[in-house]
């Protein structure tokens, strides 16, 4: 092992304008109030990130990463939105527009109270496939983003499996067969309304 | 691990000194307000525990443990200090979320009610169709183990020392001139495996078969040196080393000369069996020594040493004491 200890102390100042950039204890992405950027913390320095707000009301927003993925089974390989819909075992009803292009993977980027509810955040998310149109208004309340990419690439598998029928979920051999593949990932808030301590999320009728 | 450790640090804008919580990515100098990441090499943050015992207080400490260990007082006046050295131990600190899935498949047992010819109902098992269950899995973990050879020291955790005390930021170079500090022999990827696997649930009952794969996300790893005196004593011609916990003087893992027994009973028993013997006849008194002989050498082997140090070694000193 290298004998090499040393630890960085690196004051989180703005690139462009030198304010103080304000940092929860676990936070890996920080944000310039004075010129509305977001920049990540990555190996002492700090990187611009682009980060998109979906639109609607909400009192709080949550961060998710949004990656598009592919995924390989024993069946076939799965590339589309309605490809992935009988992945999961949902009924398409016809009446939405289904999203062309790859279909996206949710895997917040925040810590929510329970390790479960992680996981059905970005479940529920994923199998609602909402379509990203940014537009919001920059937003004065965003959970802390405590998660990084490569983060979201790993807790991909568990959050995709969990969107999959039950059924198929007990066959080995299709848990043998199965893989994904991400690209490359985005990082956007959506507003959600607080009622009491649970999330909720009209437009998707989505409740955590 | 606890995970209320903090550790002292200067803040590189004001340099004034403030708390920040191990296992932490971002503090607040409270002086100037400046928000602060706080990045180790590789991602991995080295603080160490200041020792609060010094030469003499861990040389006092080793020896009151002597009684508690069992160590006969007066061979413990007799021990002399011949060094003392202070060392500094790696410990790995790892807090991350475990996620992943686990499948397993399980038999089944049913039950059912048969009726015989008599009329007479019993219960008969029998084995049903194998059940398959999958679950997601998502936990946060907290995990600490040792980055050396802990079998040379005793030393096994860290966890209640760390919640009182603070962290000092690690100057490898400042601190190795004043102790010696080991540097990690496992890994950090083989303190991930550790994790991971100490992470992983029990199987039920009547598992037949199981597939499971876990991560770790959100990782936050760190190395903590924890301080230990080294000392050693001298008894007669034999050195005895001693381990002292550095921070509450708790004796971690030594060894020590056996207690010694004075036999006077046994020789002067079988001395006065013997003249007794002669006394009564001659003859009487050689069948006794032929007696005692055979059996010496049938329980001591047929060596004269031995025989000589029956009778002549009346002070014995047990096997050493072994501690930790």
């Amino acid at each position: 092992m290298a004998d090499d200890s040393h630890i960085r102390i690196i004051p989180l100042l703005c690139p462009e304008c030198g304010n103080s950039l304000p940092a929860g204890e676990d936070d890996v992405i920080v944000f310039c109030a004075t010129c509305d950027l977001a920049f990540e913390i990555e190996a002492g320095k700090l990187v611009r990130r682009e980060l998109a707000h979906l639109a609607g009301p909400g009192d709080v927003r949550l961060p998710f990463w949004v990656l598009p993925f592919r995924v390989a089974t024993g069946e076939g390989e799965v590339r589309t939105v309605p490809e992935f819909r009988l992945l999961a075992g949902m009924v398409a009803t016809g009446t939405t527009a289904e999203r062309t292009g790859p279909p996206l993977l949710f895997v917040p980027a925040c810590m929510f109270p329970s390790t479960p509810l992680h996981v059905r955040a970005g479940r529920l998310l994923t199998l609602q496939q909402p379509p990203l149109a940014a537009g919001g208004p920059r937003p004065s309340r965003i959970a802390p983003i405590v998660f990084r990419e490569a983060d979201a690439r790993t807790m991909g598998e568990s959050i995709l499996l969990a969107t999959v029928t039950a059924e198929r979920k007990k066959n080995r051999l299709f848990l043998e067969g199965f893989s994904c593949r991400f690209g490359k990932g985005r990082l956007v808030t959506i507003p959600f309304a607080d009622r009491g301590g649970r999330l909720y999320h009209p437009g998707m009728n989505l409740e955590m | 691990m606890s995970s209320g450790m903090s550790a002292v640090i200067s803040c590189p804008q004001c340099g004034s000194p403030f708390d920040f919580r191990e296992g932490s990515r971002n503090g607040l100098c409270p002086s100037c307000r400046t928000s602060l990441a706080v990045c180790g090499e590789a991602g991995v943050a080295r603080f160490y525990l200041e020792e609060r015992l010094d030469l003499p207080r861990a040389r006092v400490e080793a020896r009151k443990s002597l009684a508690a260990a069992g160590v006969d007082p007066r061979v413990a006046e007799k021990l002399r200090f011949e060094g003392g050295e202070l060392c500094f131990l790696p410990f790995w600190s790892l807090r991350a979320l475990v996620t992943g899935w686990r499948w397993l498949e399980k038999e089944v047992v049913v039950r059912e009610e048969v009726v015989d010819e008599n009329g007479c109902k019993s219960v008969v098992e029998r084995r049903g169709p194998n059940e398959q269950h999958f679950e997601t899995i998502a936990s946060p973990i907290d995990y600490s183990s040792p980055a050396f050879d802990p079998t040379a020291c005793g030393l096994r955790g860290i966890a209640l020392a760390g919640a009182v005390l603070s962290l000092k930021l690690m100057d490898h170079e400042a601190l190795s001139q004043c102790a010696t500090v080991f540097d990690p022999v496992k890994g950090a990827a083989l303190a991930r495996q550790e994790a991971l696997a100490a992470s992983k649930k029990s199987r039920p009952v009547g598992t037949l078969r199981c597939m499971e794969r876990l991560v770790l996300c959100g990782e936050r790893l760190a190395l903590i040196s924890y301080p230990v005196w080294r000392l050693t004593f001298s008894a007669g011609e034999r050195i005895y080393p001693v381990v002292v916990d550095g921070i509450n003087g708790r004796m971690l893992k030594g060894r020590f000369p056996g207690p010694v027994v004075v036999r006077l009973w046994q020789p002067m028993a079988v001395i006065l069996l013997l003249l007794s013997a002669y006394f009564v006849h001659p003859a009487a008194g050689s069948g006794a020594v032929m007696l005692f002989l055979g059996w010496f050498f049938s329980v001591h082997g047929t060596s004269l040493a031995e025989l000589a140090s029956f009778f002549a070694l009346l002070v014995e000193r047990k096997e050493d004491i072994e501690h930790g």
